[in-house]
């Protein structure tokens, strides 16, 4: 968690409490989402949904209660596992009683807990006496030649004191630093509890010892235990509990218990930590021709692991992506290694950690699901990386901005791995892209004022509004607040000197369009707050200049796609990229960057000789990975709303068919009408020129010769779009023959692309 | 937009865990201190400009974990780097005897030309010092470098060590920097050195460059 503080914590809670009561229907599921943050605040929370005169009665009731829901079933496993993977474990009071489940601390045949709890412990207790002795306790039992503080025999005691002394001297820095922010963890007895287990866990496990980042996975174990004690002990004051909840949630075994938890977590974690070098992965790497720095040399388990998850499921999930950074040789280990280890442990406030870490353990022992997490969290920033250079890049990476709705970014882990089981999540990425329209729209109003440039931008700025309130507007209607909810809630939790600064730069776009004024504006807010994500970089110091700077950079993006689309005209609807042919190679052949990198001298040197060369090709090759990504963008919206519409016709279609109404077939007509309107859109019907005359346009005047026939998009929508926005009229991407027929449109860099 | 840089530079921040690496990084680039930071897992990473002779050096420090060693990433970062600050906590003997360990480590796999320099930590806390001042200068010396007693808390040494080790760096290059001097007057050569990895921060050189 970064420097958050205790009043901040609860405030993000609390605001995620007002946007799940706002948007009650689709996130209820994490309405009393403040948990058990500190306990006077659990404590008045955990009872806050009853009544007050009869609060102490009921509080154990209701703790009860929670009790039997979650382990009275006899299918109570699967059932809790769901809970933890669907986050409505957020609130729990029995959170670590779950994860003792999924951690199989807690054998799944409840009446085999308590022995197994008393066992568990017992161990500990050995362990701990074995490995925490006091060596002059002891020396009366030792040979005075062997045993004495000068003693160079390993089997000395005193031998054995030294290097305790050192390894507890290397946790207990790490100890000391850990959760800063929380008074809990500077307690001396808490201190003292993960100093012991640390010790403990290192000297059972002589091999992997102890390494830095353990603590960070022990910390949030040991503080779930502590909220569950505390809740325990709050709902046992007023009636006496069952022996199994007094045997499991008592205080006194919070040591003993994490001990159990973090071996069994460590299981799993283990080789992320290893330093171990698997030997012989050089004879492979020789048969490798583009081999990377960061393959070769003997491999470390984290570094396989990091590195397999960008080269194969980055790859597999966002091209675009992978070849951006990539490119940019930001190796996966540089973010990636803190992100494993720690299990996303900075890269979260702890509250959502926790729900993530519910997740995780709950999905499987093996923390598979890990891998997946990652990948949605590189998606989550996907437009961001790609619109950044190397140093914005690896701050976004290493100093992950706050994220809307932790649920979102879980399922879309769990519909990555297995898309054909899960749900496809509302879309982060959908609504970041009309974002990047309305700012690219918003930066063109200023660049082309200046330029005159051939576009007339009432028109461009029109159509992009009403482009979005048709978007929006069934979204809305539909039902599907799903789809808004967490970008409103993430806007309100938004912090507003980033967003107050640089807004007026916007605000003549939308005035004028007073119905979606609110919206867009919202919209407008979070992009900004996502662009000006960097500033996070510098430490919470928030600066106008950073921001103006950001700004700054952002406008200069957009007169150069335009003088390129200007200067092209509009006859080609793909981004026309002649000069930059030979940047196939350069794409493709990293070592050879890689070798020029080595000294900056040279870089800056033969990057003046070939400047003119090699930047337009960076900037082609940004650019056209930028275009990429909206149109797989535009194509998931199609998709999206052709599914959304499939759902509204065929229930309108049964009602209609049940009612039998006097004029049904015009109806049915008309129904029909709007199927074909969705299988264009989900590109199964093909869209054409003719459908669009036909079509009465009121804002959107079509130039009938700018359009590029063939490569035509199968969305009208999108598709008008085009036509008044040079910059994004890059082909739709689309399946069977229609592909085909793109690729000998498209140029030689995008196909590169596609096939890369 | 006014270029923000001519040069670029590599630093690397290694010595043992808690020394005081970020503290010392976060002093030179935020100017704040904070007793009680989190442990680095992995790297960090922060940038700062500086002026030296005129030049605007962008300095890009590596802040690695005191525990990481070269397995996993450092490795790829010695290479690229121009410049190493070895740190060691003057409160502790241990962390100065592993200076050798992190040298040799500097020998094997950094390039040859790179700068180093020795960095003392902590030097406020006075009381508890285990290294003498002139252990660190014989060490420097025997390693050819310069020391530098500093305090990221106090806020001493720390601009000093830096830049110091930034000039060696610029030093170490002098052919290159009075080609890079010689071109200080033509605009163009200098937008383009503007940014190495530019991609959006490099636009308008390259608008400049290609579109015209």
């Amino acid at each position: 968690m970064p420097s958050s503080e205790k009043g901040a914590l609860i405030k993000y809670s609390i605001i995620h409490y007002v946007g799940a009561e706002l948007h009650c229907a689709t996130l209820v599921s994490i309405a009393p989402s403040s948990g058990c943050m500190f306990n006077a605040f659990h404590v008045c929370l955990t009872g806050g949904s009853l009544d007050s005169s009869t609060l102490s009665e009921s509080t154990f009731l209701s703790y009860r209660k929670e009790w039997d829901d979650l382990f009275l079933n006899s299918n109570y496993l699967t059932r809790i596992r769901q809970a933890g993977i669907n986050g409505r474990l957020r609130s729990s009071r029995f959170r670590s009683v779950c994860w003792k489940l999924y951690l199989e601390v807690l054998p799944e045949d409840k009446s085999q807990w308590i022995n197994k709890t008393k066992e568990l412990r017992s161990q500990y207790e050995k362990i701990k006496e074995r490995h925490i002795t006091n060596p002059r306790k002891a020396a009366g039992q030792q040979d005075l030649v062997v045993n004495n503080p000068l003693s160079q025999d390993e089997g000395s005691l005193w031998n054995k004191f030294f290097q305790d002394n050192e390894l507890r001297g290397m946790i207990k820095q790490d100890v000391m630093r850990t959760f800063p922010e929380m008074r809990y963890f500077q307690e001396e007895d808490v201190r003292t509890k993960l100093t012991d287990i640390l010790f403990c866990y290192a000297r059972e496990n002589e091999q992997l010892l102890y390494k830095q980042g353990m603590h960070e996975l022990l910390a949030p174990i040991v503080f779930v235990l502590h909220c569950d004690h505390q809740a325990f002990q709050h709902a046992s004051e007023t009636a006496h509990p069952s022996e199994e909840l007094m045997s499991l949630l008592n205080p006194m075994f919070q040591e003993h218990d994490a001990y159990a938890m973090f071996s069994q977590l460590m299981e799993t974690a283990e080789p992320w930590f290893s330093s171990f070098q698997r030997e012989g992965k050089e004879e492979m790497l020789t048969s490798m021709p583009f081999a990377r720095p960061q393959d070769l040399g003997p491999s470390v388990a984290i570094v396989t692991k990091v590195n397999r998850i960008q080269d194969q499921l980055v790859k597999k999930h966002d091209v675009e992506l992978h070849m951006h950074v990539n490119r940019l040789e930001i190796a996966p280990q540089i973010y990636g290694i803190r992100w494993v280890r720690l299990l996303f442990g900075r890269e979260f406030p702890l509250q959502d950690l926790l729900v993530v870490w519910d997740a995780l353990f709950a999905d499987s022992i093996t923390l598979d699901l890990v891998d997946y997490v990652f990948v949605a969290m590189l998606l989550y920033i996907r437009d961001a990386l790609i619109a950044s250079n190397f140093q914005t890049c690896l701050g976004l990476l290493m100093h992950y901005p706050p994220i809307g709705d932790i649920h979102t970014l879980l399922h879309k882990a769990l519909f990555l791995r297995d898309p054909k089981n899960n749900p496809r999540p509302a879309n982060y990425q959908f609504q970041q892209n009309l974002d990047y329209y309305k700012t690219r729209g918003a930066d063109l109003v200023n660049s082309t004022h200046a330029k005159t440039a051939p576009l007339n931008i009432n028109k461009v700025s029109s159509s992009l509004l009403s482009f979005g309130r048709k978007l929006i507007a069934p979204a809305i209607s539909g039902g599907v607040a799903s789809v808004i909810s967490p970008i409103n809630s993430e806007i309100r939790s938004a912090p507003s000197p980033l967003t107050a600064a640089p807004r007026p730069q916007a605000e003549p776009l939308f005035s004028g369009h007073a119905p979606l004024q609110t919206h867009s504006q919202s919209q407008h807010q979070r992009l900004l707050k996502s662009e000006s994500m960097p500033v996070y970089l510098s430490q919470g110091e928030v600066s106008e200049g950073i921001i103006s700077l950001q700004l700054q950079r952002f406008l200069q993006f957009v007169p150069v796609t335009e003088s390129l689309s200007g200067g092209q005209g509009h006859t080609t609807a793909s981004p026309p990229l002649p000069v930059s042919r030979g940047s196939d190679i350069s794409t493709l052949s990293p070592p050879l960057s890689a070798t020029k990198k080595d000294s900056f001298f040279n870089i800056t040197r033969s990057h003046s000789k070939t400047m003119g060369k090699k930047e337009a090709e960076e900037e082609l090759e940004a650019q056209v990975s930028f275009l990429q990504g909206q149109i797989n963008d535009l194509e998931a919206m199609s998709k999206y709303c052709a599914k959304m519409m499939n759902t509204h016709i065929g229930k309108i279609q049964e009602v209609i068919l049940q009612e039998h109404l006097e004029k049904e077939d015009e109806v049915l007509v008309s129904l029909a009408g709007l199927k074909q309107i969705k299988d264009i859109l989900k590109g199964a019907l093909r869209f054409n020129q003719s459908l669009l005359e036909t079509e009465e346009n009121e804002e959107i005047t079509i130039a009938d010769d700018h359009y590029d026939h063939a490569s035509a998009a199968q969305q009208q929508h999108a598709n008008s779009h085009h036509e008044d926005q040079p910059y994004l009229a890059a082909p739709q991407r689309g399946d069977g023959e229609q592909e085909e027929e793109e690729r000998e449109q498209t140029p030689p860099e995008q196909q590169v692309n596609t096939l890369y | 937009m006014a270029k923000q840089y001519d040069v670029l530079f590599r630093l690397l921040l290694l010595g043992d865990s808690g020394v005081g690496k970020t503290c010392l990084l976060c002093r030179f680039t935020d100017n704040e201190f904070h007793p009680s930071h989190i442990s680095t897992i992995g790297v960090d990473f922060k940038m700062k400009t500086l002026e030296i002779d005129g030049i605007k050096v962008r300095i890009q420090i590596w802040d690695t974990a005191g525990q990481e060693r070269y397995q996993t990433i450092t490795k790829q970062y010695y290479r690229r780097a121009q410049g190493i600050f070895l740190v060691y906590d003057i409160t502790s003997e241990r962390s100065f005897q592993h200076i050798m360990k992190w040298a040799s480590d500097v020998d094997e796999y950094a390039p040859d030309n790179i700068q180093r320099i020795l960095i003392g930590n902590k030097s406020d806390e006075e009381e508890k010092r285990q290294v003498a001042t002139g252990q660190g200068n014989k060490l420097a010396k025997d390693y050819g470098m310069d020391f530098f007693e500093t305090s990221a808390s106090t806020n001493y040494n720390i601009t000093e060590s830096f830049t110091r080790l930034a000039e060696q760096v610029l030093a170490a290059n002098k052919k290159d920097l009075d080609l890079l001097r010689a071109s200080v007057t033509d605009e163009l050569n200098l937008a383009a050195l503007e940014e190495e990895e530019g991609i959006t921060d490099g636009a308008a050189a390259s608008q400049k460059g290609c579109w015209c």
